[in-house]
């Protein structure tokens, strides 16, 4: 049975990712400190909280070299909407402040001309994953189709290693070497809540 | 963004219930109900705890650490208490709150907001309504006249607002659309409504590009309620 991680720093529905992972037949290993890691375990970091606050409870815990360390040895990561956004070098949330500035994308408020407005609710999710780029993460020719769930009022503008992104152009996913980030909720997104999980089974 | 359809639910004692013509239903245990919402086209649900809080949350985060609930959860019922809060903030994605909306507590509201994000703090208005404004009822039965102004506040500090209309609730008896004229359009984007919901409000409420309805009667007595 595949292990993986999850960052349990008291924010964040951890328990509800973990129990999606066990239901799809992993097991689960919360972390709190490096101590708590394995380096070749995979790794989900989860959202539903503020990404500053958990930028800092990251740095706090010294998590941030568990993070940087399976980055940059390609061990698979998942950030999940603010888990996602805290990847990047800084947040415009709750006044602004450094993230951890492992990837080079930053965090912004959803914005559209010159209104803010936040996405909170169910999208349709339709991607061909035939691009090269991708077949490490699922087999060629899969195809995504379903409605993901969303809750968010800041995002990361789409660059280089977005996969998918929206007329706003801000990135519902992003994959930069093992690490994909989701800004919807895999956990919460119904019948293809499964096929996410998935992403821990491919080699 | 399309509308989404919730489901309300009451727990008590390891048991969800519905409120059912002016009383309450038992409809079984958590792993029961959740095996069949996606028949229902469930998208959402609100739990409101009540009974012994304490002892209900506690309950209902170990219901929710050994059953996975694919859609996301509101949470209602936390009534400012921080340590429920802490017993079940790892298990659901959004926080509704009722007392604490008016009442100005708001202690719990900025830590959740603090440690979720504002995304994830609602306001639950239970209302009626004469021909005035809308009336919030609080739990000892006392009338709040809610003013423009409120509402404009409630959707400052709230990410979305739910509006209850409670006379209604439990009833197949339809929605009352008279609560709409109180509330701007702008803010519609951003309400969910609940209340004597039947099907044909669910499509109705929709194509007025409302946040969510949510049933809590009707749905669990036929499968696909939520059409779309």
């Amino acid at each position: 049975m595949t292990s993986i991680e999850i960052i349990n720093l008291g924010i964040g529905n951890v328990d509800s990712v973990g129990c999606w992972l066990e239901s799809n037949g992993y097991q689960v290993v919360l972390i709190q400190s490096p101590e708590d890691s394995d380096t070749q375990r995979p790794l989900v970091i989860p959202g539903v909280c503020s990404t500053l606050e958990l930028a800092k409870r990251i740095i706090q815990s010294d998590l941030k070299k568990v993070i940087a360390e399976k980055y940059h040895l390609d061990i698979k990561i998942m950030g999940i909407c603010a888990g996602f956004q805290v990847m990047g070098s800084h947040t415009s949330e709750d006044g602004g402040g450094a993230c951890l500035n492992i990837c080079s994308f930053h965090n912004d408020r959803l914005r559209r001309l010159e209104s803010s407005y936040n996405r909170v609710g169910w999208e349709s999710l339709h991607l061909n994953l035939k691009s090269k780029s991708l077949r490490h993460i699922v087999s060629p020719n899969y195809i995504l189709r379903g409605n993901a769930f969303y809750n968010q009022r800041y995002g990361v503008k789409g660059d280089e290693n977005t996969i998918l992104k929206y007329d706003d152009d801000f990135s519902a996913i992003h994959l930069s070497k093992s690490f994909l980030g989701l800004q919807f909720h895999p956990e919460k997104s119904g019948a293809l809540s499964k096929t996410f999980a998935r992403y821990f089974d491919e080699k | 963004m399309r509308s989404r359809a919730g489901l309300v639910l009451i727990y008590e004692r390891e048991t969800l219930f519905q409120s059912y013509g002016g009383s309450l239903r038992p409809l079984g245990d958590f792993s029961t109900l959740v095996s069949s919402l996606q028949f229902h086209g469930v998208e959402e649900l609100m739990i409101i705890v009540t009974g012994d809080k304490k002892k209900n949350f506690q309950l209902l985060a170990n219901d929710l650490k050994n059953t996975y609930v694919d859609i996301p959860i509101v949470i209602s019922g936390l009534q400012g208490d921080i340590l429920n809060y802490l017993s079940i903030n790892k298990s659901v994605e959004r926080f509704a709150f009722s007392s604490s909306a008016l009442e100005g507590d708001s202690q719990l509201v900025d830590r959740v907001i603090l440690d979720c994000g504002r995304q994830a703090a609602l306001a639950l208005l239970p209302i009626k309504y004469d021909k005035e404004s809308l009336i919030y009822q609080d739990l000892s039965g006392k009338d709040i006249r809610i003013t423009e102004e409120d509402i404009s506040l409630f959707f400052h500090k709230y990410d979305e607002v739910i509006f209850q209309y409670l006379s209604q609730t439990g009833l197949q008896a339809g929605f009352d659309y008279g609560i709409l004229r109180f509330i701007p359009q702008k803010f519609l984007s951003r309400s969910i409504f609940s209340g004597g919901i039947v099907q044909s409000d669910v499509k109705r409420l929709f194509s007025l590009g409302v946040a969510a309805v949510y049933g809590e009667n009707s749905i669990m007595h036929g499968e696909g309620f939520y059409e779309f």
